[in-house]
């Protein structure tokens, strides 16, 4: 048994790597001590490049200190191991909630009995975290949806979120994708972060850097802002009204920056 | 006619089509805008309560025919109007780089003859695809009645194909829709589903090569139900779709609650759209889709329509109260499906914990079970989870106790406007 408390600068790293130590070693601590620095670092805050997919590969981190490279084996092992526990870790990290202990408590207990643990729902510490990733899976399906591009210039489009996790390197590959090879900008105004891909190059930025990605008045006048809004007034189906509904499935706390809910139309 | 109003129009045509799904299909363009996945993406919820993953417009509201429960009837007294190509093709991509949509779902009335509008129709995926190189989602309406060439190609654009039944019945389709062809509709649908079996084989001797044909509608074809303009009955209605997935390999059948949008003395005659019976008819298309019923289970002639107070497992359950009580520890994944309160992730939850050791009847609520109705139909250690007056099953229960026990409670105002709406008031001559 190792137990005691276990100490990490609540930075993506640390907790692979604690995760990974409690599975290998088949052994979780008594307690678990987050020092997440209020000044942490992007790339703590963002998690390391190599575990944000391709896109990032390089492009942030290009000297992967220590711990990123111990970061980088952990999620390469764990990974193997079980691709749901590896989500599952990311997805607490992204929680931002103090959930380390059950997590660590389950990684050691699949570490000694096997990947059947992580079927097992009788599991308290197994409910604790699930519960979390759930939460913070439904959060990144939400706003794959719901985040709104305004065209912020040069050809870029950004949009802002405000989201309760912190998901926007999750949402990365997401948008990556959608948008091919044009230029897109992701802000995060919650935590002041942001990602950016500029002709085909990926930036990051924290604070002020941040909300410049949004200039004051981007997207103001946007003519297909006020487009959709026509269109969206026009496609519902006025015999079957129930903004009930409609509150429940898009809860009203994503409306902000929602053109055709008479959010931002522009920043 | 400027765009906005047009696009206002020409939504508002489309709005009686239920689907909007941006599923079944995964589509990237890495020299252009534009990729889809699998499982779709809602990008808005209308006051209505309904998904917005497409923008969902008619190409044109103009029609030759005279449908007696559609809004764009050739007798109705509504303006008309028809997008270019080049319209549609802006809003697509304007609306989809600003993540409003996933992509375009196209319909049309049938202004001309059905090859030219189907040509039409194709011409807004060609442009989008061809020279915008555009990867995102595409929905195109088949018209029945066009050539096989066209839906051919049609099917190499689009992602998902679609032709509408609308009514379950030959002799509903000819007293309310007379220019309508049943036998034209599943002609081309038959078409649609040989073009889809043909280019997964084609695919298939690809694997692994280079050169493989381009997949036809790799989201498959849908169809779409009106839902209480005609006199059939659930049980028509369930068996048809039943038959649509198995034998047609249908995606989804959309139902959609007819809405009176005229005084055709053919309709009948209702306070709103049967809403209720629309969502009844989900559930029994959930149990087909998803939890291994039988269309004919679902309901018999004895009882053709199904019960507005309970959902239709529940009440299969009620109607085979020897299959029950089934215990956790034991019971099949697929006979824990047919327990009401324990749907498809609760019934997995169950087997895979049970592979970690014993299930405890204090963890199912913890795992999603219901065990408001759940525990009626399970046991555990051989002991029933409920017993009430000695009765320990719903075999010993009194039925009528439970049934009301089971019911379904309003649970907010929009859901007991629905439940009071009269569901068949039908006026017919």
């Amino acid at each position: 048994m190792i137990g005691g408390t276990w100490s990490y600068d609540g930075s993506l790293e640390g907790l692979l790597v604690l995760a990974h130590r409690a599975y290998s070693e088949a052994s979780p601590p008594d307690a678990v001590a987050n020092a997440l620095a209020a000044d942490g670092e992007l790339f703590a805050l963002l998690g390391p490049a190599p575990l944000r997919g391709a896109p990032f590969r390089g492009s942030l981190d290009p000297s992967p200190s220590e711990l990123g490279r111990a970061a980088e084996s952990a999620s390469a092992e764990l990974r193997a191991f079980s691709g749901e526990l590896f989500d599952t870790v990311m997805k607490i990290w992204m929680s931002e909630e103090a959930l380390e202990l059950p997590l660590f408590r389950l990684c050691a207990l699949a570490g000694r009995r096997g990947t059947e643990v992580l079927a097992d729902h009788g599991n308290p510490d197994l409910r604790a975290v699930s519960r979390a990733a759930r939460r913070v899976g439904r959060e990144i399906d939400r706003l794959s949806g719901l985040a709104r591009f305004f065209p912020a210039g040069d050809g870029l489009l950004a949009a802002p979120i405000e989201p309760d996790a912190n998901v926007l390197a999750a949402l990365l590959p997401h948008f990556a994708r959608r948008f091919g090879p044009e230029d897109f900008a992701l802000v995060d105004l919650r935590r002041r972060l942001a990602i950016a891909r500029r002709g085909g190059r990926f930036e990051s930025a924290v604070g002020e850097a941040a909300l410049a990605f949004l200039p004051s008045g981007a997207g103001v006048g946007d003519e297909a802002a006020l487009l959709w809004r026509r269109y969206f007034k026009a496609a519902e189906n006025p015999s079957r009204r129930n903004p009930e509904l409609q509150r429940r499935l898009m809860p009203r706390r994503y409306w902000k920056y929602l053109p055709e809910m008479d959010g931002a139309g522009g920043m | 006619m400027e765009l906005g109003e047009k696009l206002e129009l020409l939504a508002a045509s489309a709005r009686y089509d239920a689907s909007c799904a941006s599923s079944g299909s995964a589509r990237s363009s890495p020299a252009g805008l534009g990729a889809s996945r699998p499982a779709g993406v809602c990008h808005s919820w209308t006051g209505d309560g309904r998904c917005v993953s497409l923008l969902k417009v008619l190409y044109s509201n103009s029609c030759r025919k005279d449908c007696a429960y559609c809004a764009n009837r050739a007798s109705a007294d509504i303006e008309r109007a028809s997008f270019g190509a080049e319209e549609l093709v802006r809003l697509t991509i304007g609306f989809y780089r600003r993540n409003y949509i996933e992509g375009l779902f196209l319909s049309s009335g049938i202004f001309s003859d059905p090859d030219i509008v189907m040509e039409r129709l194709i011409e807004v995926a060609r442009i989008l695809r061809e020279r915008e190189r555009f990867g995102g989602y595409i929905h195109l309406k088949a018209i029945p009645g066009c050539g096989d060439r066209l839906l051919r190609k049609a099917g190499l654009f689009a992602d998902r194909l679609s032709a509408n039944i609308e009514l379950p019945t030959a002799s509903s389709l000819a007293r309310l829709a007379p220019q309508k062809s049943g036998t034209e509709i599943l002609g081309a649908m038959r078409f649609m589903g040989q073009a889809e079996a043909e280019s997964e084989e084609d695919r298939r001797r690809f694997r692994g090569r280079r050169g493989a044909p381009p997949r036809f509608a790799p989201a498959g074809q849908s169809t779409q139900l009106v839902v209480g303009a005609s006199p059939d009955d659930d049980r028509t209605i369930v068996r048809l779709a039943g038959a649509l997935y198995s034998r047609l390999k249908l995606r989804r059948v959309y139902y959609s609650a007819f809405v009176p949008v005229s005084s055709d003395p053919r309709l009948p005659v209702l306070r709103g759209p049967p809403l209720l019976r629309e969502h009844r008819l989900y559930q029994a298309d959930w149990l087909i889709r998803f939890y291994e019923f039988k269309s004919d289970e679902i309901l018999d002639e004895g009882e053709p329509n199904l019960a507005t107070d309970i959902d239709p497992k529940t009440a299969w359950a009620l109607r085979h109260p020897d299959f029950f009580p089934l215990d956790v520890d034991k019971a099949e994944y697929s006979e824990l499906l047919r327990v009401p309160g324990v749907g498809v992730t609760g019934a997995g939850r169950i087997v895979s914990t049970r592979r970690a050791g014993r299930v405890k009847p204090e963890d199912l609520p913890r795992m999603g079970i219901v065990m408001k109705r759940a525990r009626w139909f399970l046991s555990s250690g051989g002991r029933p989870l409920f017993s009430e007056g000695g009765a320990a099953s719903p075999s010993s229960a009194d039925p009528l106790r439970l049934r009301t026990l089971l019911a379904d409670a309003p649970r907010d105002a929009s859901a007991r406007r629905t439940a009071a709406a009269p569901q068949l008031e039908f006026g017919f001559p």
